[in-house]
């Protein structure tokens, strides 16, 4: 599903480092990363999606050297290939749930938003329970339906990796329970993997492997 | 088409926002160019009169009051003109001469006493009824029927000048005969009366009931001392024979004198009887007198512009820093589509089909607004005009 080796990352204002020997994930598999704050999680996400580019390494994600990319071939190869799912949900207060879902179709060329997509996106929606509110504008809805909103646009394009950065941190205890455990049921429906940040140790029996990046930062391949 | 969507769902989600934003800019934009329409159209309205009239006679005083005064009604009272002038300029041949007499007023509109000249030198045409044809009768300015709901049949009253003058002005009821079809100009707003009609109501002429003559007192009829004449206050045909005027013609007042040379040669002599500077009267050119004063409107117009121009650049600075800000709240949303994996330029796109949108939708109410200031340009000139007379 994706591997990457010798991930070398340093901010230009210096200061932070990232070091990762090895790491890989299985297709459809659950993964978590934890690790205190400011220990390049969030980093880690970037590198994988190619927003960010490593100094030296090869990051395969899905059969393609991320790393490899030009800067228009990452941003297509992120929008085919990878869902996000964030913790403040990113939801665009000004879109109703149904073009909030639709939303990377609108801003990619790699994708085009067609009847298939318009499809998928109200399967995708009935299936979280949210099919009855795909007009309601974000501010209708209650968190957990924002969250529900935000996989269902992490999963539309049908991507082989779903990135979730502390996609749950912003909800209660039964809640983020739900939403995991929809983003899981919907991920494997996909065929998808998640690779998934996370400072909530509760959740951690869920996942399928789970590596912390206090281990991580002394340099053991994981 | 992406972009344009997400555009015009943002605008319209903030439509409280987009709209003050939109018509703030269409405002910067129908401002300069509504001032500009309505100037050049006073411009021509101003001048396009006074170029119409080629000569004024008057009392030597003041040009602009005159001009005013003969051309737009004003409330200017310049010292009249005694009628042998306008009888001098029909002896000379070189001309001719309407009278105008512009003292009184009636239902807030200027009562114009002239003669039958006038229509013609206008070319005045009548939207219902006739002219003027006996002494009494008044024709409407388009405006005038329009604002007091008059019409040919009913009748003007005259406002009285001065209730504790008993020997001064006093009503008279005038049969409205006709109304003018509108030309925006001064003509809209008069009411045009003979000139020997404004002499009766200035107390020049007058009729009343039949005084006991010396023949009768010579016939042996029966004589009553009786101070009480009945004095007439609306002409008729019964008592429009009772009507006569008192003194010498000559001596009767114009406000001023329209004079139509018949040709250049005979204007410019006639020019040239009146350069004498110990002479009572003068005669000149309407249309240098309104150019120097339209000049001198325009010089302040720069003025005008400047401040316009500044208004406007600081208006636009709002607005363009309004955007900034409201681009600045949306770098989480920026952030966002970069993520999901947005075209290089997506955002700009964005925002660029934001602002194209709204200039646009400004940019359409400005032109809505400057066409409809275009086609009311005349009428609305002619009525700040007569506003201002």
């Amino acid at each position: 599903m994706g591997e990457g080796e010798n991930l070398t990352f340093a901010y230009p204002s210096g200061g932070f480092t990232l070091r990762v020997p090895a790491l890989s994930l299985a297709p459809g598999e659950r993964l978590a990363i934890v690790g205190p704050s400011g220990s390049g999680k969030t980093t880690l996400l970037n590198l994988i999606a190619g927003i960010l580019q490593p100094e030296a390494c090869r990051i395969d994600v899905a059969g393609t050297d991320v790393t490899a990319l030009s800067d228009a071939d990452r941003r297509r190869f992120r929008a085919r290939q990878v869902g996000f799912v964030f913790q403040n949900f990113a939801l665009l207060d000004y879109l109703p749930a149904r073009q909030n879902i639709l939303y990377p179709y609108r801003i990619s060329p790699g994708l085009r938003l067609n009847a298939e997509a318009h499809a998928r996106a109200e399967a995708l929606a009935k299936a979280s329970g949210i099919g009855d509110k795909l007009d309601r504008h974000p501010g209708a809805l209650s968190q957990g339906e924002q969250q529900r909103v935000a996989i269902c646009r992490a999963l539309v394009t049908e991507p082989k990796l779903v990135l979730s950065d502390e996609a749950t941190g912003n909800l209660d205890p039964e809640s983020k329970l739900r939403v995991l455990d929809l983003l899981f049921e919907r991920a494997e429906d996909a065929g998808a993997g998640v690779l998934a940040v996370t400072h909530d140790h509760e959740l951690l029996p869920r996942f399928d492997r789970v590596i912390d990046f206090a281990e991580f930062r002394v340099g053991q391949p994981v | 088409m992406n972009a344009l969507y997400l555009a015009f769902a943002y605008l319209r989600y903030h439509w409280a926002r987009s709209l003050v934003m939109v018509l703030v800019a269409a405002l910067i934009l129908f401002v300069p160019v509504a001032t500009q329409i309505l100037l050049s159209t006073s411009e021509r309205t101003l001048t396009a009169r006074a170029d119409a009239t080629p000569l004024i006679l008057g009392t030597k005083g003041s040009q602009l009051d005159l001009t005013m005064a003969a051309l737009y009604f004003s409330e200017e009272r310049p010292d009249t003109v005694p009628m042998r002038e306008v009888e001098a300029i029909w002896d000379s041949g070189f001309g001719t001469p309407i009278p105008v007499h512009t003292a009184f007023s009636s239902g807030g509109f200027r009562i114009v006493g002239t003669t039958l000249d006038y229509f013609d030198f206008r070319g005045l045409t009548f939207a219902q009824g006739r002219g003027l044809a006996v002494l009494g009768e008044a024709v409407l300015g388009a405006n005038v029927a329009g604002a007091l709901g008059k019409k040919p049949g009913d009748v003007m009253v005259s406002a009285p000048e001065n209730l504790f003058d008993l020997d001064g002005v006093y009503p008279l009821e005038m049969p409205i005969t006709g109304v003018l079809a509108p030309t925006n100009t001064a003509d809209d707003d008069a009411i045009f009366v003979d000139i020997k009609t404004a002499w009766v109501i200035q107390g020049i002429g007058h009729g009343h009931a039949d005084v006991v003559t010396a023949s009768d007192v010579a016939a042996g009829l029966d004589v009553t001392a009786n101070a009480a004449i009945v004095e007439y206050q609306r002409i008729t045909p019964d008592n429009i024979e009772s009507f006569h005027f008192h003194g010498a013609q000559d001596d009767y007042p114009a406000t001023a004198v329209i004079v139509v040379p018949n040709d250049t040669r005979a204007g410019t002599i006639l020019r040239g009887r009146y350069l004498d500077p110990d002479a009572r009267t003068q005669l000149f050119e309407p249309s240098s007198v309104v150019q120097g004063l339209v000049d001198r409107i325009f010089r302040i117009k720069t003025l005008l512009d400047v401040v316009t121009a500044i208004i406007a650049i600081a208006a636009l600075a709002a607005v363009g820093l309004a955007m900034f800000l409201g681009y600045r709240l949306r770098a989480g949303e920026i952030a966002t589509a970069v993520k999901l994996g947005a075209r290089r330029g997506m955002v700009f796109r964005l925002l660029a089909a934001e602002t194209v949108t709204l200039l646009l939708l400004s940019g359409v109410i400005a032109a809505a607004g400057a066409a409809v200031v275009s086609s009311n340009a005349e009428t609305w000139v002619g009525w700040l005009l007569a506003l201002g007379a």
